[in-house]
């Protein structure tokens, strides 16, 4: 877990320097794609929950870094983010393009929301309701479109999904899905 | 031996089966890394909630971090540093990768924009030179005509200044014609000058247009005065750009360089108006008089306008004419 967790940080630290520098290119409307978002969510999808809850505090707190704010409003947003992605996990396989789509705006959407409460809670000016609105809905979007390419991208070809093994194996060895407990 | 987990079944053996595959956690579960590790040792109720639980843990960490950045203690202030040392650089190096790649990329528009450009601004400098030459040629034309005032102002009589829209085709006349005809009050026989001394005389009028004969003309005769000794003589053309001065008196004193003025014994020409300066002098012995080349104050060649001298001599020549005619 350490390893995992110094890899994660360092990771995280090279995409909030992309995020800084690189996609700017691709900004359209003053709006970018939020990696870390993706790769949270990506990630859900692949592994267990202890690890999305550490990769998604990991990346949020080496973001921190980098971002304007307090130290930690990405890193709380982003863990909270994971805990909605890992409860949501249980009831919906993000196996085909349309519900990638869909788990990642609604994921973007909640990180953007938490964020912006965060900021209005710590005092920080929020800017116009509009703006914020505005912000959310076309971020999310244009994370939500990198959602299928970056899902077909990170997950090996023809590998099932990890929720779809997880499931496997609780029924093949007749046990009761730790979630339903 | 059972599982420590309650509500598990499946033998502790399971865990410690050693790992024979590496073919990765993505075509069997649980993955490799995790086979042969026991899980911690936890509580039921810790099992029970332990997302909930990791979630307050991540979350109040993460609140924590807050606090201490808002009240800046020593990881705001260990962040700001590890930022600056080691992510700045970073930073900088993927800034200056991206400006690269950027500019790279841009050649190739910036090509076609620098091109369109070139070409806008190449017309618009085709355009300002041409309203450059304008602006020029009207300067200049205003001050030639300032010049031709300034010196006409000095000849009593009214003037009609005139525009040379045109010279003759053959070299065998020395003509040009003027803008100014009749209907400008333009007669026949005026005296034409230019800014610098005098060009010839009107020798034909229409209605919007004149033709002036000039003074290089060989059927052109002024009678002059040289200014320093007042020797009297005639200056025609030459029909080669230039005049000659005759009929002086062999004992006239005539140098080169002298200054020749109409001397109004013309019934065209009033008194006084400069004609040109003598060049070479000639003579022959045993003849009655002696000859001289003339350079005319005007330059013919670059004649642009012409100021016409309204005299009561020329309509009396007119008058004349006419009844003559008759």
């Amino acid at each position: 877990m350490a390893f995992f967790t110094i890899t994660a940080f360092l990771a995280g630290l090279a995409l909030a320097v992309i995020e800084s520098t690189f996609m700017r290119a691709v900004e359209f409307a003053s709006v970018r794609p939020d990696l870390a978002v993706l790769a949270v969510t990506v990630a859900s999808s692949r592994t267990h929950f202890g690890r999305v809850m550490m990769l998604a505090f990991v990346l949020g707190f080496s973001r921190d870094f980098i971002s304007g704010g307090a130290i930690g409003m990405n890193a709380f947003s982003l863990t909270f983010m994971a805990y909605f992605l890992a409860l949501t996990q249980d009831y919906l396989l993000t196996e085909n393009w349309t519900a990638q789509l869909f788990v990642t705006f609604v994921s973007a959407s909640v990180f953007g929301i938490l964020f912006c409460l965060l900021k209005i809670t710590l005092q920080y000016e929020p800017g116009s309701g509009y703006h914020i609105v505005k912000t959310i809905i076309l971020t999310s979007l244009y994370t939500s479109a990198l959602g299928p390419p970056a899902f077909k991208l990170i997950r090996k070809p023809n590998a099932p999904l990890y929720q779809r093994l997880k499931l496997k194996y609780d029924v093949e060895h007749e046990t009761i899905p730790e979630s339903k407990v | 031996m059972e599982c420590w987990r309650t509500a598990c079944s499946e033998p502790k053996a399971q865990y410690d089966e050693p790992v024979t595959s590496t073919a990765g956690c993505w075509g069997s579960f649980p993955p490799h890394f995790l086979r042969g590790v026991h899980p911690l040792y936890l509580p039921d109720f810790l099992w029970k909630y332990k997302r909930p639980i990791t979630l307050i843990l991540l979350v109040g960490m993460s609140c924590l971090l807050m606090i201490d950045s808002l009240h800046r203690r020593w990881v705001s202030r260990a962040s700001i540093e590890i930022a600056s040392e080691a992510v700045s650089p970073l930073q900088k190096t993927a800034e200056s990768m991206y400006a690269g790649g950027r500019n790279a990329l841009d050649i190739v528009p910036d090509f076609f924009r620098t091109r369109a450009q070139n070409a806008a601004l190449r017309k618009q400098a085709g355009q300002l030179q041409q309203e450059i030459a304008l602006l020029r040629e009207e300067l200049l034309r205003e001050q030639r005509l300032s010049a031709l005032a300034a010196f006409t102002n000095k000849i009593e009589g009214p003037k009609i200044v005139a525009r040379v829209i045109g010279a003759s085709p053959t070299p065998w006349f020395g003509e040009v014609t003027i803008d100014r005809g009749n209907s400008h009050g333009v007669r026949m026989y005026l005296p034409a000058l230019s800014s610098y001394g005098l060009a010839g005389y009107v020798v034909e009028t229409r209605g919007h247009t004149s033709k002036v004969l000039l003074l290089t003309d060989s059927s052109s005769r002024v009678g002059v005065v040289v200014q320093r000794s007042r020797a009297q003589g005639i200056v025609q053309g030459n029909d080669e750009g230039g005049c000659i001065l005759k009929y002086l008196e062999s004992t006239a004193d005539v140098q080169k360089g002298d200054v020749l003025l109409t001397s109004g014994n013309s019934r065209i020409y009033p008194m006084g108006l400069l004609v040109g300066q003598v060049g070479e002098v000639k003579s022959k012995p045993g003849t009655l008089f002696k000859w001289a080349t003339v350079t005319p104050a005007t330059d013919f060649g670059k004649l642009e306008e012409v100021a016409l001298i309204v005299t009561a001599v020329a309509s009396e020549i007119k008058t004349e004419s006419d009844a003559g005619d008759s």
